[in-house]
């Protein structure tokens, strides 16, 4: 511009007064120039390379603001994804378009968004997870509600006929073998060797105690499995 | 659904014998605990057990009790002793021998002491009462026979000190009757305890 500047002051005679004349008329070329100027303008997705061009879009846009194009707006904001993120959301766009077997965790974003009934085979498999794998559409036949019938039935008689048998058992049983041993109440006659005498009374009874303590001791220790 | 009149049966069959086997093994765990309660042997009799051996140990206590009260002269306190004795509660219903030879002997020290004080009719009592406990012929029988003899032998002396001969005479020949009985009955006791001896019997054998 500067240099445009330089020829009009040339053309315009201006040798004798060294001012530019305002009413000249432009030159070819800056006709031209100004040609350029409006199509790079008309089309602001243009990439122009020219500092003027550049400087005439921020003039415009400080004196007339128009809306962002967004991916302007994103490269500004430095929001593009990447290339990784992009190649993901694509795999993800067509996993949603496609009606076959979607990832677990798009099922389960898609059911957190958008709740909607399931399958009913995939309801019947979770049923039959949770009940243990028994088939819960399964109708049991009447044969086999008889034949388990008949299986408690047995269980419950033999379970009966044991119980009686074991009644009987501890009905005839005898006393355990452990308990024939031990030391039982019984007359202290052999205790003494000779007839009583008079005032010896305390001494018999010492002896029968002393006797009888070693018995019930020895009783103690039978019970305790202690010989 | 309806259900098979076989089935219904067998069923009804099924909780009949449930309730039989309960019946049974109720009554044989009851039957078998009344049995064999605690401190009872294999075969029903008694064992020596802790209740025995408490009533022994206060029937010593009592005895020993009795023995400082003769020492400092106390007759009646010691008498006293051996009524605690006699009325204390008896383990078992009373019926272990040892308990009902502690008994007797008790009461023959009973009849000794009132003996002693004079009081002969309340001695008989006690002689009497003892022979309740001693109905074999042992040395606790014998023991009491012949506290009976010394009570009639003291009775003889008051009477004859009274001047009633005839009664004296009379008490004196009942107190050698009594010395009498006592007599065979030692013996019988010495030729048993010599019996079992020859048959290869410990002196004091553990009754198992």
């Amino acid at each position: 511009m500067a240099e445009r500047d330089d020829e009009r002051y040339q053309r315009g005679g201006h040798a004798s007064g060294g001012e530019i004349d305002p009413d000249a008329p432009p030159t070819a070329e800056e006709i031209a120039a100004a040609e350029r100027l409006r199509d790079v303008l008309d089309d602001p997705s243009g990439v122009s390379g020219d500092e003027d061009v550049d400087l005439v879009r921020s003039l415009k846009a400080a004196w007339s603001p128009e809306p962002l194009d967004p991916r302007d707006h994103a490269a500004i904001l430095d929001e593009l994804p990447t290339a990784e993120e992009l190649a993901l959301a694509d795999e993800l766009r067509q996993s949603l378009e496609t009606a076959g077997r979607e990832p677990e965790i798009v099922g389960a974003l898609r059911a957190a968004w958008r709740p909607a009934p399931i399958d009913e085979a995939e309801h019947r498999a979770i049923v039959e997870r949770a009940i243990g794998g028994a088939p819960s559409s399964k109708v049991v036949p009447l044969a086999t509600r008889q034949r388990r019938r008949a299986v408690r039935l047995v269980v419950v008689t033999t379970t009966s006929v044991l119980a009686l048998a074991a009644s009987v058992v501890v009905w005839l049983t005898p006393a355990q073998p452990a308990e024939a041993p031990l030391a039982k109440a019984r007359s202290t006659q052999p205790l003494f060797d000779a007839p009583f005498k008079t005032g010896e009374a305390s001494a018999r009874i010492d002896r029968i105690v002393m006797a009888r303590a070693a018995d019930y001791r020895d009783n103690r220790f039978a019970k305790w499995g202690v010989r | 659904m309806t259900r098979r009149p076989a089935l219904g049966t067998a069923r009804r069959a099924c909780v009949l014998a449930v309730a039989l086997a309960s019946l049974f093994a109720a009554v044989g765990a009851a039957a078998s605990g009344c049995t064999r309660r605690e401190g009872d042997g294999a075969n029903g009799t008694q064992v020596v057990d802790v209740e025995l051996m408490a009533f022994l140990s206060e029937a010593r206590a009592l005895h020993h009790q009795a023995n400082l009260m003769e020492a400092s002269g106390d007759l009646a306190g010691a008498a006293a002793a051996m009524e605690r004795l006699v009325s204390a509660r008896r383990p078992h219903d009373g019926k272990a021998p040892e308990v009902q030879e502690v008994l007797a002997d008790a009461y023959a020290r009973l009849a000794e002491l009132r003996l002693r004080q004079n009081a002969l009719p309340r001695a008989y009592d006690a002689v009497r009462a003892g022979l309740e406990h001693a109905p074999e012929p042992t040395y606790f029988r014998g023991h009491l026979i012949e506290i009976e003899g010394l009570i009639e032998e003291a009775r003889a002396a008051e009477l004859a000190d009274a001047g009633n001969a005839e009664e004296a005479a009379r008490a004196r020949d009942r107190a050698i009757q009594l010395f009498e009985q006592v007599v065979k009955i030692q013996d019988q006791v010495i030729q048993s305890s010599l019996a079992s001896r020859d048959a290869g019997a410990p002196p004091e054998t553990r009754g198992r």
